[in-house]
């Protein structure tokens, strides 16, 4: 593992707000540096620490400002950074599948994507399932997560008019990523395909994701027979 | 307890806002106008966490079945208890079976209803905030409205009251024209044309406001947006693609894709959230470290102002 990691740019945005520039959002880099922050916050939880988040390569922190300032705070993230490097292990090894049923009953984007993109509805599909993803951001709702990066032939811009309600589960892609909606959300990204799959777990006491940053999806072709079969 | 004899879909249970969460996209919700809900909790000597009911644009009655000391905060409207005309950032003393009137609003937006000892909600994940964009927390763990005839329960506080009500120079003037404090972001893409425009002009508060952010009409700015969505703070100035300014609030989404240029200070958050349609805002500029000290001011004064 290259353990040379530069003084992180980090900005005072607010009164108690900070955000670090972790890297270019999809390379592996930032994905490493990121995901290593994360694992360390959430493990450590400091005094210090009201809430952070991060997205596309930029980590945002809130902090007590009674306890820590933002210098202090930069120099803390930066020794997180360098001293954990060695014990820290990437939780890339496995692949999680998504089983993804592509039939047009359940992927109602497809025809007019086809038209879009110019490939046939198999060559969408294909194209979808023969990569893997990183997970570079989770956030906009519990379970949601942004995974990177879909192939050229498959990158579109976001719908104009995002749908009000879409179906949860509903398999989608935008711009060059891919993403999974866990609950019923409005939403701007093309739809693609459903799956079973529940990918968060949120009661008054945690939350719980399936996807989390830094690991690797596949998506796994399942008919629609299959897919209503789980249907619980 | 308190009975609720009629309500809105916009009034609903807060306190200082659900933090922790926002990696999974959760909203921190919390009051709108921390600075009039804080005075509330602190008129009654209750800890800055106490929860609160946030009412929105008036239209609340409900009746108190114990006796209970309460406070009402912030925006101007005609409140009565038991049909007598009382004051606001005033704590009285409801007897079992009184009456309490929250009917039109003269300015302002938001109101605070408090109780000695505050709301005894459920805690949703370490905080009772209603997150109607995450429809969790609140009255019913799941951010549905107050019902008529619902019932919501306090909790006791051996503390006394210190003060009755506050001093009339710090009751904030919600129709005056608003200077917003700002903090200009370092890395942002403004011209330093651009950045005097958005520092020199005035802006009026558009018809699109709510919990999760208020949009603001003026110039347009000129703006490039960038290639990849970013987390945004609380308070942040995004620029829409028609280069109008959005202040996001308390219900604001975690990661956003409009370039940010600026971070709106949190007293100044207060105070614009109480700000209607067609009232003026002007920004301006402070360093992080004024503004940081204000806010060490604010955590100390009320115990704690996130």
């Amino acid at each position: 593992m290259n353990q040379v990691i530069d003084r992180l740019v980090s900005e005072a945005v607010s009164e108690d707000v900070s955000v670090f520039h972790l890297g270019e959002p999809i390379s592996k880099q930032s994905l490493l540096l990121a995901n290593r922050i994360e694992q360390q916050l959430i493990a450590d939880w400091p005094e210090w620490l009201i809430d952070f988040r991060i997205g596309f390569g930029q980590l945002l922190i809130q902090y007590q400002i009674d306890l820590i300032d933002h210098h202090q705070l930069a120099d803390v993230v930066q020794t997180l950074v360098i001293e954990k490097a060695e014990e820290h292990s990437y939780s890339s090894c496995s692949v999680i599948q998504i089983p993804t049923c592509y039939d047009p009953r359940v992927a109602p984007d497809l025809l007019n994507l086809s038209e879009q993109l110019g490939l046939s509805r198999s060559e969408i599909v294909s194209l979808h399932q023969s990569e893997t993803y990183k997970v570079i951001t989770t956030g906009f709702a519990p379970g949601f997560a942004y995974l990177a990066e879909t192939l050229s032939q498959l990158h579109v811009p976001r719908k104009k008019i995002p749908l009000t309600r879409i179906p949860p589960g509903s398999v989608a892609i935008a711009e060059n990523q891919t993403a999974i909606y866990p609950k019923e959300t409005p939403g701007g990204w093309h739809l693609i395909g459903r799956t079973q799959l529940q990918l968060a777990s949120v009661n008054n006491q945690t939350i719980s994701t399936v996807l989390n940053l830094g690991q690797t999806v596949r998506f796994v072709e399942i008919s629609y027979d299959q897919f209503m079969s789980e249907e619980e | 307890m308190l009975e609720v004899i009629s309500s809105s879909s916009l009034h609903s249970i807060q306190d200082l806002g659900r933090f922790g969460h926002s990696r999974f996209g959760l909203a921190t919700a919390g009051a709108m106008d921390l600075h009039a809900s804080s005075w509330a909790n602190k008129l009654l000597n209750n800890t800055a966490e106490t929860a609160f009911i946030e009412l929105t644009l008036g239209g609340f009655s409900c009746r108190f079945l114990e006796t209970k000391a309460f406070v009402l905060t912030g925006g101007q409207c005609d409140v009565q208890l038991n049909g007598q005309p009382i004051d606001l950032w005033t704590v009285y003393i409801a007897e079992p079976g009184s009456t309490l009137t929250v009917k039109a609003m003269h300015s302002g937006v938001f109101n605070y209803l408090a109780v000695h000892g505050g709301f005894d909600v459920q805690h949703f994940l370490g905080s009772p905030a209603a997150s109607r964009r995450d429809q969790i927390g609140g009255i019913d763990a799941q951010a549905g409205p107050f019902k008529p005839g619902m019932i919501i329960k306090w909790k006791t506080s051996t503390k006394p009251i210190e003060r009755n009500s506050m001093p009339t120079k710090y009751i904030p003037d919600y129709k005056a024209p608003l200077i917003c404090d700002v903090m200009l972001r370092e890395h942002n893409q403004l011209s330093d044309v651009t950045k005097r425009q958005f520092l020199d002009d005035s802006y009026t508060v558009s018809n699109e406001t709510s919990r999760v952010g208020y949009r603001l009409d003026g110039c347009p700015l000129q703006i490039s947006v960038p290639r990849y969505s970013s987390p945004i703070p609380l308070g942040g100035v995004q620029i829409t693609a028609a280069g109008q300014p959005i202040v996001l609030m308390r219900d604001h989404q975690t990661l956003g894709g409009y370039p940010l240029i600026a971070s709106v200070t949190r007293r100044s958050l207060s105070m614009l959230a109480q700000r209607r349609a067609g009232q003026m805002v002007r920004f301006k500029q402070v360093s992080i470290n004024d503004a940081q000290k204000e806010l060490v001011l604010l955590n100390k004064f009320f115990g704690s102002f996130k």
